[in-house]
């Protein structure tokens, strides 16, 4: 990926972080087909970091840091291997079918209890278990990491956990792919 | 025949800048090549996603990556660092890993440089008299304190090293209550807790800032140039010297000798990718232990056969870390008063606690008296997602959705850890090394380093013995959920050995100079020399090393010119 490339990739990183906060607050509805998920499989993926980390009036949730604007940019930034982004794709593929299996409807169709039976089924397997480790760790960079980077807004992460940044941080121009 | 420098010095971090800054002020044309970025102050921000989630300071793995054996059972675990959570790499940019160290600063004590005829050979490790004394190399220690600017304080203990200063250039970076609390707790234990020396300015001095105190040091580069890196204490200014040149993102490939042996130019590639050649009358190798053996084992020549200045066999062998032990307690705000919890929430002063009184181990639940080594006391490092990360697991299940928001409140809100560092001398032995890989290759098609890393039981014992120490003294001071243990795995932050000196080629790659027994044009300055490293960490001697080994140099081209 050249430089130009990179550039038009984190200016639609902010982009979409942007339309994902007003315009669209279920999901991102233009995925990006470089990782090989459509509309509803992104519905699936909104709906699953929502479960894993749900909002919550004095204690922000995925959806409060944009979790699943920032997993869909984050899996196409320069340095993530393909061999990863497929992986992330097909756990979303993966948890739909066992949700289709064991409860008999799409997991965005599913109670908050039901959500719970089907992760927890998919944690049994060493793969889904490794997939829900790493979408949680995608959550927690969404809800931690410098607000310059599209998720965490207006700090409500480091503002919840009572967490001192530290200084300087890093300006829009300074951010570690463009050092 | 004319070169085009006195003295070309790959590798820019604590073993290559003393050469450079050294070398240039007395008056000689020095080359430094760096395979990395030439960042500035200006450059450095408290960003995890850089440091740490995307790691920007060291190569792509798939381009430059290197090969590792760890145990599993009888036999070795071979992975490929591109492969694994495995990366060897420490730091690529001018000034390397001292831009990221916490700057814990120890001196080696006058044990170390005789510790088999002190305390008699180990079987399976490779022990060995160092071929200078703490003597000569006490007035370089000196050198460092004043030229990177150390700040501590001096306390009198029993293993208290001498000193030909009688207290730091710098007084102690400010503490942090947690401080006071080992202080007491050691007092009434009849330990001696000691400020840790730091390589921090407390104050400005040298054209340097002080520390801002922002709790983000290990890790993280220095925006204010208070910390003691090889690129803000040394390279800035031997570059204003004019006669120091750094060729940024020149990643050397070969060194190349002629037919007598002695080494007429190396070989790198420059930014752009085109292949390039430096010469000098000295070359100096500085690329932390695995890279210079390994760029040693892929420069051969009609007279080194086996791998540059490799007569003896034993360039890559003898490869070491910081062995120890490791812990934690953590101080719940529950106890305190809302004063007492403003001030224990604070993150910008150091706790800055260390222990030397377990150094050398005279206990008989121990054993015989033996080598020990350091306790130091530190902040859990404060980056957000990395603490957060590690909160993902309950047993043999992941925490999720409310009691992971839960538990995540108590850890970060309620309450703060305090780590404990043990270290000791990570033993060399026959299953610590690093040779080159058959068959993986990087990006330059040069075989990558493959490191084996074999530890020795003694480091466990004693790695554990002052880790429990260190707990001990924990839970003395009311901190809760203590624990303490030994560590096998190396911390490859921390890296020695592979080139050790000595007096006899037969048994040792360099000469008490860190010249090279086969070629007298080469010296090496990194951790590489060091035939023991120490109980604790030894960057502060791998500076004064290289400083000594400067005045060789200087002294080698004919001493210190007349500077108009």
């Amino acid at each position: 990926m050249n430089r130009r490339d990179f550039l038009i990739l984190t200016a639609g990183f902010a982009a979409s972080t942007r339309l994902y906060a007003k315009s669209f607050p279920d999901v991102v509805i233009e995925p990006d087909k470089r990782i090989g998920l459509d509309s509803h499989h992104w519905k699936v993926m909104d709906a699953a970091l929502d479960h894993l980390f749900p909002a919550e009036k004095n204690a922000p949730g995925a959806k409060d840091v944009h979790a699943t604007a920032w997993l869909h940019n984050a899996l196409l930034m320069p340095d993530v291997e393909p061999e990863h982004r497929d992986f992330m794709r097909d756990g979303v593929i993966k948890l739909e079918t066992t949700s289709l299996s064991v409860q008999k409807k799409s997991f965005i169709q599913l109670d908050e209890e039901q959500r719970e039976i089907v992760l927890r089924t998919t944690e049994k397997d060493h793969e889904g278990k490794t997939w829900l480790r790493e979408s949680l760790r995608y959550i927690l960079e969404a809800m931690l990491s410098d607000p310059v980077y599209g998720g965490n807004p207006n700090a409500i992460g480091w503002n919840w956990l009572k967490h001192e940044p530290g200084f300087p941080r890093p300006p829009k121009e300074k951010r570690y792919f463009l050092l | 025949m004319s070169k085009d420098f006195d003295v070309c010095v790959v590798g820019s971090g604590a073993g290559g800048g003393p050469i450079a800054y050294e070398l240039a002020l007395a008056g000689y044309d020095v080359l430094v090549l760096e395979k990395g970025k030439w960042l500035k102050d200006e450059d450095f921000y408290k960003d995890e996603m850089a440091c740490c989630i995307h790691e920007a300071y060291t190569p792509n793995l798939k381009e430059e990556q290197h090969v590792v054996e760890t145990e599993k059972g009888d036999g070795w675990r071979v992975q490929k660092t591109s492969e694994s959570g495995w990366n060897l790499w420490n730091g690529n940019l001018v000034g390397g890993s001292s831009n990221f160290m916490s700057g814990f600063f120890h001196r080696l004590k006058p044990v170390d440089f005789k510790l088999k005829s002190t305390f008699g050979a180990i079987e399976g490790a490779n022990m060995s008299d160092w071929p200078i004394s703490y003597a000569d190399l006490e007035p370089y220690y000196d050198k460092v304190e004043k030229v990177i600017g150390v700040s501590g304080k001096v306390v009198k203990h029993k293993h208290q090293e001498p000193r030909s200063s009688k207290d730091y250039p710098y007084p102690p970076t400010v503490s942090h209550p947690i401080s006071e609390m080992i202080d007491k707790a050691c007092g009434e234990m009849d330990i001696t807790s000691i400020p840790m020396p730091r390589a921090i300015l407390s104050r400005p001095d040298m054209g340097r800032n002080s520390c801002s105190y922002n709790g983000y040091c290990g890790g993280l580069g220095c925006a204010t140039s208070a910390k003691g890196s090889s690129r803000a204490a040394l390279l800035n200014k031997a570059v204003a010297t004019g006669r120091c040149t750094i060729y940024p993102q020149s990643h050397v490939t070969r060194i190349l000798t002629d037919s007598k042996g002695k080494i007429t130019a190396v070989e790198y590639y420059d930014k752009t990718g085109k292949k390039q050649q430096a010469d000098a009358k000295i070359y100096v190798l500085a690329c932390q232990a695995i890279e210079t053996a390994r760029l040693m084992l892929n420069s051969g020549g009609s007279k080194h056969k086996n791998g540059l200045a490799n007569s003896s066999g034993l360039v890559g062998k003898n490869l070491m870390f910081a062995g120890g032990g490791s812990g934690s307690g953590r101080i719940n705000y529950a106890k305190f008063s809302d004063k007492e919890v403003a001030a224990l929430r604070q993150n910008g002063p150091f706790i800055n606690r260390t222990i030397h009184d377990y150094y050398v181990i005279d206990d008989p639940e121990f054993g015989e008296p033996a080598k020990g080594g350091v306790i130091d006391f530190v902040h859990l490092h404060p980056n957000p997602v990395a603490r957060a990360s590690g909160r993902l697991s309950k047993g043999d299940k992941l925490l999720w959705g409310k009691p992971l928001k839960r538990d995540l409140e108590t850890y970060f809100r309620d309450g703060r850890y305090i780590k404990i560092e043990a270290f000791c001398d990570w033993l060399p032995n026959p299953d610590s090394f690093v040779k080159l890989d058959p068959s993986v290759k990087d990006k330059y098609g040069m075989p990558v380093g493959r490191a084996r890393f074999g530890f020795h039981t003694r480091n466990l014992q004693v790695g554990w013995y002052l880790a429990s120490k260190a707990g001990e003294v924990l839970k003395k001071m009311g901190a809760d959920n203590v624990i303490s243990f030994a560590v096998g795995s190396p911390p490859t932050n921390l890296v020695a050995g592979s080139c050790r000196f000595g007096d006899d080629p037969k048994t040792s790659v360099l000469n008490a100079d860190c010249q090279a027994h086969d070629i007298e044009n080469l010296y090496i300055t990194d951790g590489s020399f060091m035939p023991n490293a120490g109980s604790a960490p030894f960057t502060w001697t791998i500076y004064a090393n290289s400083f000594r080994v400067a005045d060789k140099i200087i002294s080698q081209l004919g001493g210190k010119k007349e500077i108009a």
